[in-house]
């Protein structure tokens, strides 16, 4: 089918892995952000999503019992009527 | 450059894990006690009202900016502000020992929110000190007041 090419694909991807790892050399800064979203992407959602999740339970659980308060105070008043 | 880049990757975790560590001890110190103060019968609703909205801005990430912008509508003496002020003075009269255990919570809301957000309370510190509105001034109990009054704007 690739009668046409001279060279394999091993040999492509060693160029091509060869020619990324020369533009990383000449350009850290994009290697660096790449690498270390790559590293700590998986931690950062971990920790985030336990954060979130808390802090919502907790607000939901605070607003309910404000509510039940308030219904009950409601209650007392009627009933002293 | 390579440095720098690892130093900021890191601090992004330091303050992440902050904010889940804030979360807890949240959970585990302030939710009781927040919960302890909405049973209580000196309490009037507006207080409680506080309470919730402290343990709710106890994660919150704008919230020193809000600070910052109600002392400075306190500073030009909006009279609205006063008006809740004033309002404010005839609770704290009223039932003084609800609003200590109230000051309580607000204490413990602050150190949870220094704890990951130092940054923003830096920038609003900034802007604090640097508005000409305070030159000449005294300021009393102005951010401490400044929390209770943002609920009503």
């Amino acid at each position: 089918m690739f009668e046409f090419c001279d060279f394999s694909v091993n040999d492509s991807l060693h160029i091509l892995m060869d020619a990324t790892l020369n533009f990383y050399e000449r350009s850290p800064l994009v290697a660096c952000t790449g690498f270390l979203s790559v590293l700590c992407s998986i931690p950062l959602w971990f920790i985030l999503n336990f954060a979130v999740k808390i802090k919502n339970i907790d607000n939901e659980a605070v607003r309910i019992r404000l509510e039940h308060e308030f219904s009950m105070a409601s209650l007392k008043f009627h009933g002293d009527k | 450059m390579d440095f720098f880049l690892s130093f900021v990757a890191w601090f992004v975790l330091l303050i992440a894990s902050l904010y889940a560590w804030s979360a807890y001890e949240r959970r585990k110190e302030m939710l009781p006690k927040v919960l302890a103060y909405l049973s209580r019968n000196d309490a009037c609703t507006q207080q409680q009202e506080f309470a919730r909205y402290a343990f709710e801005d106890a994660l919150s990430i704008s919230w020193p900016l809000y600070l910052v912008k109600t002392s400075l509508l306190i500073a030009d003496r909006d009279p609205d502000i006063t008006r809740v002020t004033k309002q404010l003075d005839e609770l704290r009269d009223s039932n003084p020992e609800a609003d200590c255990e109230l000051d309580e919570i607000y204490s413990m809301m602050f150190r949870l929110n220094l704890r990951f957000n130092f940054i923003t309370h830096a920038i609003a510190f900034l802007c604090f000190k640097c508005s000409s509105r305070f030159r000449g001034q005294k300021m009393q109990n102005v951010l401490s007041r400044a929390y209770v009054e943002r609920t009503h704007c």
